[in-house]
């Protein structure tokens, strides 16, 4: 097909995995930070931190939806769900988080109404559907996904749909790049940039880290050549002392990013003055809220939540491994306790969170202590 | 993934990915689009297009 088989060309493949080794100084040790999840996912799939020289290390960065939402806000969802005229829906990958009481899929076998959905257009589509039910839909993700939530909103007003609401978990990127930026142990050389996040935002938010930090970021696609070429291109900036926003995913991202979902964001959404990520903390206007326009479909504000932070399961160490400071194996749980069948923290869940990627793709290499 | 789009019928379209797949899909955020485009499909809305030559 094209726009895939030509990037897993494995000749191709060869030729980049060599102009990274001719480019690369064996004397500087390069941490190039892969932002998005898709791309975690990605370099583990295909192996190719095997073709990388080994002073280059890929750290792995926030932008994994459901590795992000602290577990009070998964806690908070689920409480909707014992209200009894409530259903609630969420995305597959949200259905096995782990809350304090088992994920919603535990909450689903226990007899609450929890139900999986592929698109918040399902959502809609079941309040259309069942009049009698109160469908709230548990919105998770970055920019990619908030417009499809925006989209959905806009025709739960257009179709007046009274029993359909939205809990807004949704989050945005740039906060989470700057707060990894402004963090003392985080030392990154360089981002591989969110290749579907930038479909919508473009490339002009991350302008700032060239700028005000002095790296280069290049927004990377997510076949194996797209990632190797995006390393290819930050070697050569690095290597030439520049520090530049490049596109190396043009075929699919504008500069400018997606002006009518843009649009539809500005018209639903609105910064919320601070949100708690795991493993981040509460980074200031890093999330979308409901704007009063749209109050009537806000979960929020249509019911009570306890609203209450929980730490996460203490021996777990989700929150070092997010920010990058350690491995996937270096967590005492991991391949033990956390397993992808019965995961103890978000990043063993979703097949963007980096625990999963190392777990399912990686293991031989990242075998537990001990094991 | 990308897409091809099949059918297009005002606001949602047909299309079929790589596996052959077929699904409907919201297009208000990528205006004109024609079968024979590809689309960049998240949770079931269109939020760009692969540009053969960008």
């Amino acid at each position: 097909v094209k726009y895939v088989d030509e990037f897993r060309d494995p000749k191709l493949i060869a030729q980049a995995a060599g102009e990274i080794r001719r480019l690369t100084d064996p004397g500087r040790h390069y941490r190039i930070m892969e932002v998005c999840g898709g791309h975690t996912h990605a370099i583990y799939r295909f192996a190719l931190e095997d073709l990388l020289p080994r002073n280059i290390e890929l750290v792995h960065g926030p932008g994994c939806p459901v590795c992000v939402l602290p577990m009070g806000r998964v806690d908070d969802g689920l409480s909707l769900a014992a209200d009894g005229r409530v259903t609630l829906t969420a995305f597959g990958d949200m259905m096995r988080v782990p809350g304090r009481n088992g994920s919603p899929l535990e909450h689903q076998a226990r007899g609450a109404d929890v139900r999986m959905v592929y698109s918040p257009l399902d959502a809609l589509k079941l309040a259309l559907e069942r009049p009698d039910r109160e469908v709230v839909f548990f919105a998770i993700g970055f920019e990619t996904t908030a417009p499809s939530t925006a989209l959905t909103l806009r025709r739960a007003r257009e179709l007046g749909v009274r029993n359909f609401s939205v809990f807004c978990n949704h989050v945005t990127i740039v906060p989470a790049i700057r707060a990894i930026l402004d963090s003392p142990d985080m030392r990154v050389e360089a981002f591989i940039g969110p290749g579907h996040v930038s479909t919508v935002i473009g490339c002009r938010p991350y302008q700032f880290i060239a700028r005000d930090y002095g790296k280069p970021l290049v927004t990377s696609g997510f076949e194996p050549l797209d990632v190797l070429q995006s390393i290819v291109m930050i070697l050569r900036q690095l290597r030439e002392g520049r520090a530049e926003v490049e596109n190396q995913y043009a075929r699919v991202v504008p500069w400018e990013g997606n002006l009518p979902a843009l649009r539809a964001m500005a018209e639903v959404f609105e910064l919320r003055p601070y949100f708690e990520w795991r493993g981040l903390g509460f980074i200031s206007q890093s999330a979308l809220k409901l704007r009063e326009t749209y109050a009537q479909w806000d979960a929020e504000r249509r019911f009570s939540m306890p609203g209450v932070r929980v730490t996460d399961p203490k021996a777990a160490q989700c929150g070092e491994v997010l920010k990058g400071v350690l491995k996937p194996h270096h967590c005492k749980l991991f391949g033990r306790e956390c397993t992808p069948e019965h995961p103890v923290g978000a990043l063993m869940v979703s097949s963007e969170g980096a625990c999963a990627a190392y777990y399912n793709y990686a293991l031989r290499k990242a075998a537990p202590v001990g094991a | 993934v990308p897409v091809r789009v099949l059918r297009v019928d005002g606001l949602a379209a047909e299309v079929v990915d790589r596996l052959g797949q077929r699904t409907q899909v919201a297009v208000d955020f990528v205006p004109g689009v024609r079968p024979g485009d590809v689309l960049l499909v998240h949770t079931g809305v269109a939020i760009g297009r692969v540009e053969a030559n960008p």
